[in-house]
């Protein structure tokens, strides 16, 4: 058991936030909000990160972290589980915008799975600026245009707060359908938005 | 029950299960193994459905578990009453009312909502299995999308009886890539998967593996050219409610002996019923959008 | 037109239910106790902890008595509560050397280092029903299990007085170890020093299969389907010739390394557990392990409780799986691995009492469909001859 708080409270909160990952993962681009739960004893910002981790993490799988190692501290005491490097963890935590570190991250490294087994591949949370539908988007801001399964025909999505040298790693990591990478995003108001690697994308600048 | 964590499963079965259902929605009909634990239903009863709705229900959740269409059947009836008791949630038989609904082997007649799950209880995943035993070379087929075998089985059919034998577990093509097994649906029900509004989870607890068709992905069944797919017809109405559109089922009266042709999916065809019997009842459309009028009877 | 929704489900399985509760007792008869099955019939709980893959004599009991010794009902039932248990710590790896040995024999000496020690074994009993223990008396049995222990106590006491000294425990050293000494056992499959033990509590198995996927599966498996396979690979479907290098029934204890004190271990308890080491001939060409040489194979059963039956199947089924060619079901560790379940295959077998009526009228559609297809083309078939047949006879 982690710190302590073993209760409806926590159950439920994980839930709630499953329900909205599930949803996002299967209508890609559609962004859902989930809530900063009051036992996570952190920033909103990190607590969303957190509920996060506590829904996906515990010593069955590993993680890694790449940005804030005070949050990489926090998830730990969360979840209990197991760190382990880039190329191998199942499930990477990028909790920096700097557009620095971001580029420097190899997402072409992480886990894509094997032909006979595409699950056993890595899911990267990422945390971003600002999460919007597409048709504003601040300058900078990725924009998808995106289609596929859990798309009626086309979807759009603009995320504030990621480097284009991930985005182009990202493509190329999910080239090969069905090996690939699958992303969930979060921004610093706890809307989320899923794009796995069933989605094909084209993108842009704003 | 005090002595069971909220809908029975401990937190770590339920993060393998999400985990695993997560991996499911974002590959398409490629079935991932998962840690199948015992439950206290028998395995072969519906403990991969089970296991999906247990894993997804909170409390806020109106639930509906039905079984060859039917509410009112035993076994649904149990996992209901199972499900209530672990998850303190709404049980309904309106396929409009519930959030989640776990089914064997019927899609209800009623489109689904966008926000609404349908989760399948599901016998046998691996619908290569028809044509080749071993679970390794299966997998093997499924990742050099190598389905000749099947095709070759489908071709068989033709030569031998003028049309493919397979009834339920009809063989489709998920988002053009994988091959799968829809869960021994009828035919009938295999047109309501593609583009559907709804997300559609499928549980096989005893073989250990969950998979997924999103919503508006494409789903075709395997036929051939000059050979298309057909669904079963019924050259009757439904005896209850007049329906002519829904998937029927032949039953012999318990006392008469009578044989008997009526709708599969009870609960729609009591909503049916009781609007002819002049009751206000909301019934939803069917899934090509429509809202069929009812039957008059002679 | 009146519509009755036809209600009752719940109301037939709440019948059905207090109906098992009364069927037994409807004549009168008092109730087992938990621990009268624990001890008159302990080898089926032991069935039930095997099967169930859960280590609990009382819970075994409880559950033959739910079950109404229903054995793979029983251990169902013991599943589904293993399932809803927490996991507080792994234990370490039993050392079988440590056993407090009730029973043990080889044969593949006739006499072996330590000795051979028949201890509580019908194998050599015969086989005929005791119709006087129809009304058996506790009072009876007592006075059996005083006179036993006097006895016994007097021929110990009488030898260590005459300075025999033979009341020492023996020593039970590993039989295959005499052959390993020899250099007569092939290596078996490389045992990678980083490797995780699978769990397939935990992950479904897939395949090949490594070893400790296997053995977890047979150590939870049926008795019977696995006395079936190992059977069929004796009788002639395999090509795996055993013998008993080992059979030993005893209590190991059970030790976790300590929550506290690093470096130390604590025993939280002991198990009863039968072990069986089958040595085998290998055969260099269907073997893993192609040597160049002549050599023994050992295989490996382990299962919670006496059940000697179980111990020996597994080790049978746990050689002939590690051959590569699978040319029989034993052999095939696929079929094998898949079928032995006795929770997931009664499970399966009995769901198809479940109603099928909306699979079997599609069913149904396709048959008359393919029939009218078939009547259509014979009756177009009779049509064209009737019309080639020339008119007139000869």
């Amino acid at each position: 058991m982690s710190v302590g708080v073993k209760s409806m409270e926590r159950v439920h909160a994980v839930q709630q936030v499953y329900r909205q990952v599930l949803d996002a993962m299967s209508r890609p681009g559609k962004i859902v909000q989930i809530e900063a739960p009051s036992f996570v004893r952190c920033e909103a910002a990190d607590a969303y990160i957190v509920v996060l981790g506590m829904m996906l993490l515990d010593q069955s799988v590993s993680y890694e972290v790449i940005g804030d190692m005070s949050l990489a501290e926090q998830l730990q005491l969360y979840t209990l589980s197991r760190r382990q490097e880039l190329q191998a963890c199942d499930y990477v935590f990028l909790t920096t915008t700097d557009a620095a570190t971001q580029a420097s991250v190899d997402i072409e490294s992480c886990k894509r799975g094997t032909f006979t087994f595409p699950d056993e591949s890595a899911t990267i949370i990422c945390r971003v600026h600002e999460l919007g539908s597409g048709s504003e988007g601040r300058k900078g801001s990725v924009k998808l245009t995106m289609q596929g399964p859990g798309i009626a025909e086309e979807q759009q999505l603009s995320i504030d707060g990621l480097a284009g040298s991930l985005v182009s790693g990202w493509q190329a990591s999910n080239a090969e359908f069905p090996l690939g990478i699958d992303w969930i995003f979060v921004d610093e108001m706890g809307r989320v938005a899923c794009v796995p690697r069933s989605t094909k994308f084209s993108w842009e600048v704003a | 029950m005090e002595a069971y964590n909220y809908a029975f499963l401990d937190e770590l079965t339920k993060r393998e299960l999400r985990r695993k259902t997560l991996k499911a929605v974002a590959i398409p009909g490629y079935q991932v193994p998962f840690g199948s634990r015992e439950m206290p239903i028998a395995r072969g009863w519906g403990t991969g459905g089970l296991q999906v709705t247990l894993s997804v229900i909170g409390p806020e959740d109106t639930v509906k578990v039905f079984d060859q269409g039917s509410d009112d059947s035993v076994n649904a009836c149990n996992l209901r009453e199972l499900i209530c008791q672990m998850c303190d949630v709404t049980p309904t038989t309106d396929s409009l009312e519930a959030s989640l609904i776990q089914t064997r082997h019927r899609i209800p007649e009623e489109k689904l909502r966008e926000d609404q799950i349908l989760i399948f209880q599901v016998p046998l995943p691996e619908v290569l299995r028809t044509v080749e035993p071993s679970e390794q070379e299966t997998r093997r087929m499924h990742a050099e999308r190598d389905y000749s075998r099947m095709w070759l089985h489908l071709y068989e059919d033709i030569v031998k009886y003028g049309e493919i034998r397979i009834s339920y577990d009809y063989p489709v093509m998920v988002n053009g890539h994988y091959l799968c097994d829809p869960s021994p649906i009828p035919r009938f029900d295999v047109p309501k998967l593609h583009q559907a509004d709804n997300l559609f989870l499928f549980g096989a607890g005893r073989e250990k593996r969950i998979y997924a068709i999103p919503p508006y992905t494409n789903v075709t069944p395997l036929q051939f050219e000059d050979i298309p797919f057909e669904v079963e017809q019924f050259d009757q109405p439904c005896a209850k409610c007049g329906s002519t559109h829904t998937y029927l089922e032949e039953s012999y009266d318990a006392v008469t002996g009578a044989k008997q042709v009526a709708c599969s999916d009870t609960s729609y065809c009591d909503k049916r019923q009781r609007q002819a019997a002049g009751e206000s009842v909301e019934i939803g459309v069917i899934w090509d959008g429509t809202n069929p009028a009812n039957f008059e009877f002679e | 037109m009146a519509y009755v929704a036809v209600k009752g489900g719940s109301h037939a399985i709440h019948e059905a239910e207090k109906l098992l509760k009364y069927i037994p007792w409807k004549e009168g008869g008092s109730p087992l106790e938990v621990q009268q099955i624990r001890k008159g019939m302990r080898l089926a709980v032991d069935r039930v902890m095997s099967e169930g893959s859960l280590y609990d004599p009382d819970l075994a009991a409880l559950a033959l008595k739910q079950a109404e010794g229903d054995v793979l009902e029983a251990s169902f039932l013991l599943r589904a509560f293993r399932s809803t248990l927490v996991r507080n710590f792994y234990t370490l790896p039993i050392q079988t050397e440590n056993m407090d040995v009730i029973r043990r024999i080889s044969a593949t000496f006739k006499e072996v280092p330590g000795g051979q020690y028949l201890g509580p074994t019908r194998d050599y009993t015969k086989r005929l029903l005791d119709m006087s223990r129809m009304d058996e008396d506790s009072s009876e049995i007592m006075k059996y299990v005083t006179n036993y222990l006097s006895e016994s106590l007097t021929e110990a006491v009488q030898e260590e007085l005459s300075g025999n000294g033979e009341s020492d425990m023996p020593v039970f050293p590993r039989v295959i170890e005499l052959l390993r000494a020899e250099g007569l056992l092939a290596a078996g499959e490389p045992q990678d020093e980083e490797a995780v033990i699978d769990d397939i509590t935990r992950h479904a198995i897939s395949f090949p299969a490594s070893r400790s996927a296997r053995l977890q599966t047979m150590a939870r498996g049926e008795s019977g389907a696995l006395m079936a396979f190992a059977y069929s690979s004796v009788r002639g479907y395999g090509d795996v010739h055993p013998t008993i290098g080992e059979l030993r029934v005893g209590y190991v204890p059970v030790e976790i390394e300590h929550p506290f004190y690093p470096g130390e271990t604590m025993t939280i308890g002991r198990v009863l557990v039968t072990e069986s080491e089958m040595v085998v001939r290998v055969h260099a060409e269907n073997h893993r392990e192609a040597a160049g040489r002549a050599q023994f194979a050992v295989g490996y059963g382990l299962c919670f409780g006496h059940n000697e039956d179980k111990a020996i199947s597994m080790s049978i089924l746990d050689q002939t799986m590690q051959q590569q060619n699978a040319d029989s079901p034993a052999q095939d560790e696929e079929f094998v691995l898949y079928h032995i379940d006795g929770i997931e295959s009664s499970g399966f077998i009995s769901h198809f009492k479940l109603p099928h009526y909306v699979d079997f009228q599609a069913e149904l559609q396709r048959v008359r469909s393919i029939n009218e297809k078939g009547d259509r083309s014979a009756d177009g078939e009779r049509e064209q001859e009737k019309e080639a047949t020339p008119h007139g006879s000869l």
